[in-house]
Formats: C-alpha cells, structure tokens, sequence
C-alpha cells in the first residue's frame, strides 16, 4: 500500500493558471524520467538533479508521439519531501484539459492514482506530520473517502453500473466456468467451452465503454475548439462572438508556441474550450512557421476544428490547403459574411470541397447562426446525449484508468488463450481483469465466483 | 466430580485420533513433546467415514503439504491405496493432482501401528467430559470414568463428533459417525468457557454389496498404471489397483426422489444445519438441476478384504426404503442390496472467528483445536489443520516463536486464513479456485516450499531432509544441463523433430531452456529425442519444465505475494481495541472487532472492511506506535 507511486492533479479545478502533477514514491523519478524529454527531445538525467530545485523540460505522450506540455519539474527527494518520499511535481501552464493528459501519461508510465487523501497520509507515516495533526489527517481521508464514494456512488447509479455489472457478469461466468472444470475434473461438466467468444465480447464492451468514458470526462472537463480559416474570413469577430459575455476563463497556454490562445465559454453547462491557433490569427502563416505536420498536430488536440468561410469570396487556393490541413479531423463548417446579398459559396462548391460535412450558414456582423454553431459543437461531441443528463457515463478518470487496465488484462487473457496456456494461467489475467472493475464497484468477486459454480454446474459426490 | 482420580501428566493431550488428531499427535510428539491421544474408540482411529479416497484438485494440494512439513497422511495413503491416478494431466501444472481409493481397515491399522510405535506418544480409549481451565489458560482434561490427565496444551479435533446426531429419513439418534459414540458432555464444556458453537450437517452415501452390483453395464474406471506416490518419502509406487465404476441415474431414478420429497428431512426442515453445496445429496441435485436427465454415480470399493463399496454421488437422507428404491433404479444396480444406508449428520463446529491463525483460541492459552471442529470438511483440511496445531501446540511449550503459514506458503495458508477470516456458511472444502497464487502452489514444489520450515521446527527427519537435498542438488544440476545443452540449427534430425510436433524450425542454435519455452515442446520428449539417459529422479524434469515454460505468469504471481506480503508484513498489535480507533464505517468496526485481525493484510480481507477503513487504522496504529516511543 505504501510502497507503490502514486500520482496525482494537486491544484483544484479553476483554481490557478497552472496545473500541477504530484508523483511520490520510489519509482517518482523512473516514472517523470519515462515521460520527460528536454528541448532536444532527449531523456533527461533527472536522478543527478539536486533536491528542491526547479528545471524546464517537456512532457511527451510516448503512444502518440506528441509534445503534451512545457512544464517546470520540481524536484523534492526524500525524507525532505511533504510526503516523505521522493517527490517530483510537474507544473504545467496549461489548462485543465492538457494537465489530465499529462496525469494520463504519467498513470501510463506505472504510476497509480492517489487515494483522496493518500498524500497526507503517507506524510504522516512518514513523519512528515507531528502527532496533532494525526487525528486530522484520519478525519481527512474518512471525509474525502467518504465523498468520494458518495460521487462514485452518484455516477454508478443509472446505465453504466449496469454495464459494469454486465460485464462483470459475464467475466465471472468465464471464469467460474474454467475453475469448474479445474477442480471438479471428475464430475462430467457440461461447460460451454465459449471462452474465447466470450472475451472477444467482454473486449469489445470495454471499448465502448471506455470510448463513453471520453465522452463523460469531456462533460466535466469541456470541448477543445480549435477555429481556423484563411485570413480575413472573420475567424476573429467568430472568436470574439462566441466569447462575448460568456467569457469565463482566460489562460495563456503552453503548446508548440507561446501564442496559442485558450479561452472559455460554457454552454449548456459544459465549458468549450475555443483554441486560437494564433494570437498569429492566420493559419497560413501559423503552417509556413511550423510546417503542416506539427500544425496538424496542433489541430489533432481540438476535439471540434471549426473552419470557417467566406460567403463574400467563393472557395480557392487557400481553402483547398486548409482543406489538406484539416482532412479526417472532425470539421465543423461556418459560413461567414451570409447576409451578403451576393454569396460566392454554394452547397455543391462545399460538397466538392469538403463532401459529407455539416454547414452553418452565419453573420458575425449580424450575429446569425451562433446558437447553431454552439448547438453543433456539442453535437458533434457528445452526438444525441444531452448534456444534462450524465448518469450514462464514467466521468472520471480514476474510473478510466480501471477500465482501461481491465481492458489489458483481458486482451492478455484471450492471448493466452488463443496461444493454449492453462487455464491457470489464463485465469491469472482474467482475476486481474475482475480485481480492476472491483475497483469501480467496491465489491470483491473471489466468494461470487465460487457462487456461481456451485449455481451453475451440478457438483458433488 | 467425587470419583475423579489423577490419572497422568502431559505436555500435549489430543482430544480425537481422527485426521488431524493424528497429525497433531505425531507432530507433537516428533518435536520432543510428552503427547497424548484420547479417542472415543481405539478401532476408529483414522476412520474414513465418507468417501474411501483421498486427494484431488486442492485435497491432493494439501496432502503434498502436510508431507513436506514431516507429517503422515502422504506416507500412509502411498502405503495402503488400492488405486491411484493423477487427475488434469491435460491441463495446467498448477491444477494437476493425485487422487488414491484408500483401503480403508488398511489405512487405519497402518496408521494405529504409527501411533504406537512413535516414541513420546501414547494412546488411550476414553471419552473427554471436561476441559479445565485455571485463568485463562488449559491445565487438562477429565474422562467419563473420572480419570483426570494434566498438560500445558490441549488440541480439541473431535471431528463430527461433537454432539452429533444421525438422521435416516423420519429416524433420528444421538451418534457419531459410522456407528461411533457422539461426544456430548464436551460439547458443553466448550461452551462453558465461552466458545461459540455453531452447527453443520454434512451425509455420507449407502454402501453396498459388490456381490449385488452388475459391472458389465457400468464403465471401468481404472488407475494409472504408471503409479504415483504422494510422499516425498517414496519413490512411484507399482501395486496391483482395483477399479472403480460409473453409472448414472435416470428419470425413474429423479421420479421417485421428486415423489419423497416430503421425507427428506431437509426439505421438510428436520434438519437445520447448513450443509455444504459441494456435496449435494441426490435429492438437492434433483431438485437444483430439473433439466439434468442423468447424474453420474460412482461405485469405488472400500478395500482389498472387504465386499463394500462406496456410491459416490448418493449422498441423501431420504428414509431407508426410499433409498433401495431409488438405488434400484439405476444401470447395474437393479438388485442391489445396501449394507450401510446411507445418513446425513449433524454436529458442532466451533466458529472459526475465535482463533489465532496459530490455530490457538484466541480466550483460552494453550487451547487449540484442528480440522472439522473448525468448520472444514475433508480428512486432507483435517490433517492440514493437524500437523500445524499440533506444531504450534509443541513451540508453545518450547517457548519458541509460533508458526503460521501464508496464503503464499501453500494451501494450509489459505485454508486456516479463510477458516478464521471470512465468514463461512456451510463445511469449508479447499478448492485451487481458493488459492490467488495457485501458479506458484503446486502438488510438485510442496517440498520446496515447505520442508525447510519443518527441518527448523523439528518436524522433518533426517531421512526426509537428506531426500531433500538430494531433490535440491538434482533439480540444479538439471537447470545446468538445460542452460548449458546446445541444440543446433543445422541439426536436421532435431528440425525435423519439432516440425512433426508442429512446432516451427530454428533459426539458430539455441539452448534446451531456450528450447522448452515453446508451449508445444515438452521436456520428457526431447530428452528421450536427444537420446538421453534417463537418470532423473521422477518429477524432477516436470518442475524444471514448469519453471521454464510459465516463466512470465509465474514471475507476475510473485509480484502479487510481494505485494501482497508488505500488507501481510504491518502486524496488528495482539489485544489490540478496534473500539478506540475513531473515523472507522460502521459496518468495518464491527467486522475487525468480530475477527480481531493479526495483519493488515488479514483485516483487508473481512468482508465489510473498506480501504478507507484500512487507511483510517493505518494511520491511527501509526499514532499509537509513536504516542507509546514518546511516552518512553
């Protein structure tokens, strides 16, 4: 329980400019070491850093080799670290979203999410805290663990606590299944030998949980938008519009170039996040300064890429490079300039240029069609689900991170499987699966499985 | 009582000669200690008083265990099976194991001739009326006939003894099993000193007349010819083996069982004990499984020297004449003729909740009690339970640190910790299902595991320890011989080899490890391939093999016993009052003060205890610890 690496977002939502990443534990520095790179893009000798001192590096997401954030690492070696052990934070300047995707990362590379309140508790055990504060410390965690459980409570109750009970269901059907036949060898079972069915199912149903999973973090944690467009289409007045009096949060953020914007506005509850891939306002020029890859890049990380159009000017040149820039990202298509009484775009160019796409035919000047382009952004995201209604999905990332390592256990199983390992050892997977939904669902599974072979299959002398 | 008498003193008194007063016994006694065995009736000692067999998927587990530390079931089951076989052959090493038909009057005499011959071990027919008790701790015990015999331990196994009663349909008597004495006044001695007592039920099948049974529509079941031996001790064994039988019921059969329905007493709520789900009787099958048109039905005798044979898969207590009429139903056995009927009974179990995982009661100093008075079922849980009572019983009085075994350390780990921790409905049987590490528990490496703890207690002889050492050094010499052996590409003989057994060929010359990592190579194969004389001790080839080819889920299981052993490493203080922990849940207060954990890693596993509990008594023990150093 103490001696794993634990990571977690220490800054509160909204709190603060920036987001910061707590890691502690033995492994902190080998864990920061796997996802840090400095300018060079080279791993980084983090162990020969000195305690409490402060260094600049990137963190880079290894699977999608991509640049997620510039952070500064602090680094605190123990005992003299709040928690007693090796301490490393990452401070990043980037919104909320960038800083979960840092955490994700830094999950990935084998740290495991904090408990509520595990932090102050390992200082505690440590010594890092006198005896006063013992009896606080024991109130925090019951509060926070009780508060949690209340939230993981709420958000298990409607459809996706019956995905995981399905789930579960069907996992434990597998395995009782197998440990019948591993230790009633004499009794004749009738069993169904579908595992590998089975599995396949289980794996595909974790998939598309995982996928809601996404979408319900995005609920909590807002839409990137990313706007682009030749110059002068009116990407700005689109900006400024969208922003108006919703204004609500303006970060400077840290991405490939210091003159990224991100600002906020919330719609129907949910915070879009509008990226403007210039304080450079022109995408052309944004593309001959860094090249189109690390552009595309840029504009892989909106959920929602907007360009935008001119009604007043017809489609050409430039629009099929931005064309080229944006193909396969999801697209949002905004008409500009449509009170124009002469419109040089009309739905066919727009199929020809950008087949299957939605349009919004809309005037900045005349504040047509904003409320479509917000609508259409949810819509894009979240598809037919309505923002108010949330109990469908996993919103949070502990959550996910369960799931996904459930998701590897089971691919690991039917491996095994499919490569004719014992049972056994099959089994060993498939145990780790169930342990990670446990984890969803508070409950333990070792006496259900023994349940249901005894209900299920006709045993005894 | 006035006719009471000073009749001995002990350092050890057994009470019952069954499978784990044996264990105890001998344990006991091998380490040094002045031991005594009470038992009701001299000729039910080592009674087998259900199934004729022992072993099978986790029993078989267990067996191998017990061996390893110095005990005697392995040794006495090698000497007196009538057959024997390994069962999951086909599947993985972890799950393979022996199963032997005993014979029974054999098993017993050769167990009865252990006893008397084992220096320090006395034996004696008497029925114990009285535990005593000065403070908290035991002083000896009292017999029927007033004898009054003092010792500093006592280990209570009284098996199905304990107040048991026999029920045959609508008929119910005070008994034992198979026609043995009950234990009553015990029972209440027990109480009296504060221990709870719960209630069973288990049953056992008729037995039958083989001069009665038609084999020719039945399907033989024989053993292995290959022969095995499940003790250390022995090398495979060759003996003559007699076969057991298989039939099945039918719908005639289920007709008449659905028809005397209301004469089962089960179903009719005479009985209240709880029975066990793994041992259904024939009428709960029914009733369970309606679209199920057989059930099989297995005829194993019971010995060389006598005609009755076991119907396994008939446990029921329907009445008498229900029973003929039903058995009469089934392919082979239309005249057959019961010798035995067939009973359920009840008996008192203490909950296991009361004990230390010393297998000492947790109120009474130098009380300990083993096997199906703990709430197991099966004669391999009783001498599990046995031979580590009775070691713990010994070191107590050696003064010597108490032994436990871990979930980790094998099957008696896991056993005696969900004996004691989980909350257990029905007679608790081992399953491989049960033991999370099950890869690294095998019925091969029992020894390694385990004989080098029972040399340190003093249970291993030298003979056995010499054994072991010399498996030790042949089992290194092998891993010599696979890492260093070389096989060649260019050998075409070898390439062509692994294509017919489907494998693919090499590219380049690797080793025999190497070589032995392909699911589809097996070990014995390649060593008669490469012509090898085959000088191994048997068993040898098969744990290096294992070894090698679940390198990668075995080295996974050992991450999760590390984890695992850190939790298992944080001790609960002894006597240690959940009562004043503040910020505990409700429900995990009450689960810690019913159980009393001696680990973190124990009270993570009651049921009901959360891991914010867990974090919350964390905490507070850490508190505590450094109020006390502050204090000092």
């Amino acid at each position: 329980m103490l001696e794993d690496t634990i990571a977690a977002i220490t800054t509160a939502y909204g709190e603060a400019a920036v987001g910061i990443v707590r890691i502690s534990g033995p492994q902190a520095a080998a864990i920061a070491k796997r996802v840090l790179r400095n300018r060079m893009q080279e791993i980084v000798s983090i162990e020969k850093w000195a305690s409490h001192t402060l260094h600049k590096a990137e963190v880079w997401d290894a699977v999608r080799k991509e640049k997620l954030d510039e952070v500064l690492v602090a680094v605190m070696w123990g005992p003299r670290s709040y928690t007693g052990e090796d301490v490393i934070e990452l401070q990043g300047h980037g919104g909320r979203l960038v800083i979960q995707e840092v955490l994700q990362v830094v999950l990935q590379a084998g740290a495991r999410l904090a408990e509520p309140g595990e932090f102050t508790r390992r200082a505690f055990i440590n010594g890092r805290l006198d005896l006063a504060q013992a009896e606080a410390v024991i109130e925090l965690i019951r509060a926070r663990s009780e508060g949690a459980r209340r939230l993981a409570l709420q958000q298990l109750q409607g459809q996706i606590t019956q995905l995981i009970r399905e789930l579960k269901h069907k996992l434990i059907g597998v395995t009782a299944g197998m440990e019948a036949v591993l230790d009633f060898p004499e009794e004749g079972l009738e069993t169904s030998n579908q595992e590998v069915e089975q599995l396949t199912q289980v794996i595909r149903d974790l998939e598309q949980i995982i996928l809601q999973a996404r979408t319900g973090r995005t609920i909590r944690e807002g839409i990137r938008v990313v706007i682009i467009g030749k110059p002068n289409v009116g990407k700005s007045s689109l900006w400024n519009t969208l922003i108006g009096e919703d204004r609500a949060i303006v970060t400077e953020m840290a991405g490939t170039t210091r003159d990224v914007m991100e600002e906020e506005v919330i719609v129907k509850g949910i915070p879009i996040r509008l990226v403007d891939t210039a304080g450079i306002r022109e995408t052309m020029d944004l593309v001959e300064r860094i090249g189109v890859e690390k552009a595309r890049d840029m504009l892989r990380r909106g959920q929602v890429v907007i360009v935008v159009l001119d009604a007043g000017e017809g489609l050409g040149n430039e629009d099929q490079k931005v064309l080229e820039l944006v193909s396969g990202l999801p697209l949002l298509l905004v008409v500009n300039k449509s009170d124009l009484e002469v419109s040089r775009i009309n739905e066919s160019d727009l199929q020809c240029y950008f087949p299957g796409q939605q349009v919004i035919w809309a005037s900045m000047k005349e504040k047509w069609g904003i409320e479509e382009i917000k609508t259409a952004i949810l819509h894009k995201v979240l598809g037919n689900i309505e923002p108010g209604g949330e109990e469908g999905m996993i919103s949070s990332i502990r959550h996910e991170d369960a799931l996904r390592r459930c998701l590897t256990a089971c691919q690991g199983a039917l491996k095994a499987l499919q490569r004719e390992m014992p049972s056994e050892c099959v089994l060993v997977d498939i145990y780790e699966a169930l342990e990670c939904l446990g984890e969803i669902t508070g409950e333990t599974v070792s006496e259900q499985v023994l349940d249901r072979i005894f209900s299920e299959f006709c045993i005894g002398k | 009582m006035e006719l009471e008498y000073k009749a001995g003193d002990y350092d050890v008194i057994v009470i019952g000669g069954g499978h784990a007063g044996c264990e105890a016994g001998l344990a006991a006694a091998r380490m040094g200690c002045r031991t005594l065995i009470f038992s009701i009736n001299l000729d039910g000692i080592a009674l087998m008083p259900c199934n004729p067999s022992i072993g099978g998927p986790g029993k078989g587990h267990l067996v191998r265990e017990v061996d390893a530390l110095g005990g005697e079931i392995g040794i006495n089951i090698d000497k007196t099976f009538i057959q024997v076989r390994r069962l999951n052959t086909g599947k993985g090493p972890a799950v393979r194991a022996l199963r032997a038909q005993a014979d029974k009057k054999e098993y017993q005499n050769e167990m009865l001739l252990t006893l008397l011959q084992q220096e320090n071990l006395d034996i004696k027919q008497a029925m114990i009326e009285k535990i005593l008790v000065k403070g908290d701790r035991v002083t000896g015990v009292v017999t029927r006939t007033g004898a009054v015999f003092t010792a500093r331990a006592i280990i209570v196994t009284t098996g199905t003894y304990l107040r048991g009663r026999i029920i045959i349909g609508e008929i119910a008597y005070e008994s034992g099993p198979h026609g043995q004495f009950p234990s009553v006044g015990l029972a209440a001695s027990l109480a009296e000193l504060g221990l709870e007592l719960g209630r069973y039920k288990t049953g056992t099948p008729a037995r039958v007349n083989r001069r009665t049974v038609d084999f020719s529509k039945m399907i033989e079941q024989p053993g292995d010819r290959e022969g095995w031996n499940f003790s250390f001790m022995h090398d495979k064994i060759q003996r003559e083996q007699i076969s057991c039988w298989l039939t099945y019921t039918n719908l005639k059969t289920h007709e008449i069982i659905l028809n005397n329905l209301d004469r089962a007493p089960m179903y009719s709520g005479f009985i209240k004990g709880i029975g066990p789900r793994y041992c259904p009787s024939i009428e709960d099958k029914v009733v369970r499984f309606k679209g199920k048109e057989g059930h099989q039905v297995f005829l194993e005798p019971e010995g060389r020297r006598t005609n009755e044979l076991y119907v396994q898969g008939m446990s029921t207590s329907l009445p008498e004449e229900i029973q003929i009429q039903i058995m009469r139903t089934v392919k082979g056995l239309e005249n057959v003729e019961i010798i035995r009927p067939a009973y359920a009974i009840e008996y008192d179990y203490i909950k296991g909740d009361q004990l230390q995982l010393t297998l000492e009661t947790k109120n009474i100093k130098g009380l300990f009690t083993a096997g199906q008075i703990n709430g197991s079922s099966g004669y391999e849980e009783a001498a599990a339970q046995g031979i580590l009572a009775g070691i713990n019983a010994a070191l107590q009085i050696q003064n010597k640190e108490p032994l436990t075994l871990k979930r980790s350390d094998g099957y008696i780990g896991v056993l005696i910790d969900d004996l004691i921790t989980k909350e257990n409905w029905e007679p608790y049987r081992v399953m491989t299902a049960r033991a999370e590490y099950r890869l690294l528990l095998r019925e091969d490496n029992a020894d390694l595991r385990l004989t080098e703890i029972g040399r340190k207690v003093g249970t291993v002889s030298d003979e056995r320890w010499e054994r072991f050492e010399t498996r030790l050094k042949e089992i290194e010499k092998e891993r010599e011989w696979l890492r260093q052996t070389m096989v060649s590409a260019r050998d075409k003989e070898i390439q062509a080899w692994l294509r017919s057994i489907g494998s693919t060929e090499l590219k380049q010359n690797c080793s025999l490890w190497e070589l032995i990592r392909r699911p589809e190579v097996a070990l014995n194969q390649l060593v008669q391939r490469l012509g090898r004389e085959d000088s191994v001790l048997p068993g040898i080839l098969e744990e290096v093999e294992t070894e090698i080819k679940y390198e990668g889920y075995i080295k996974k299981q050992m991450e999760q016993v590390e984890r695992f052993l850190k939790l298992e490493g944080k001790k609960i203080p002894p006597g240690f009052n959940f009562e004043e922990v503040p910020g505990l849940s409700n429900e995990g207060k009450q689960k810690l003060l019913r159980v009393k954990p001696e680990t973190m890693g124990q009270a993570g596993r009651i049921g009901g205890v959360s891991p914010a509990d867990l974090s919350v008594l964390l905490v507070y023990l850490e508190h505590r610890k450094r109020s006390s150093k502050q204090l000092n």
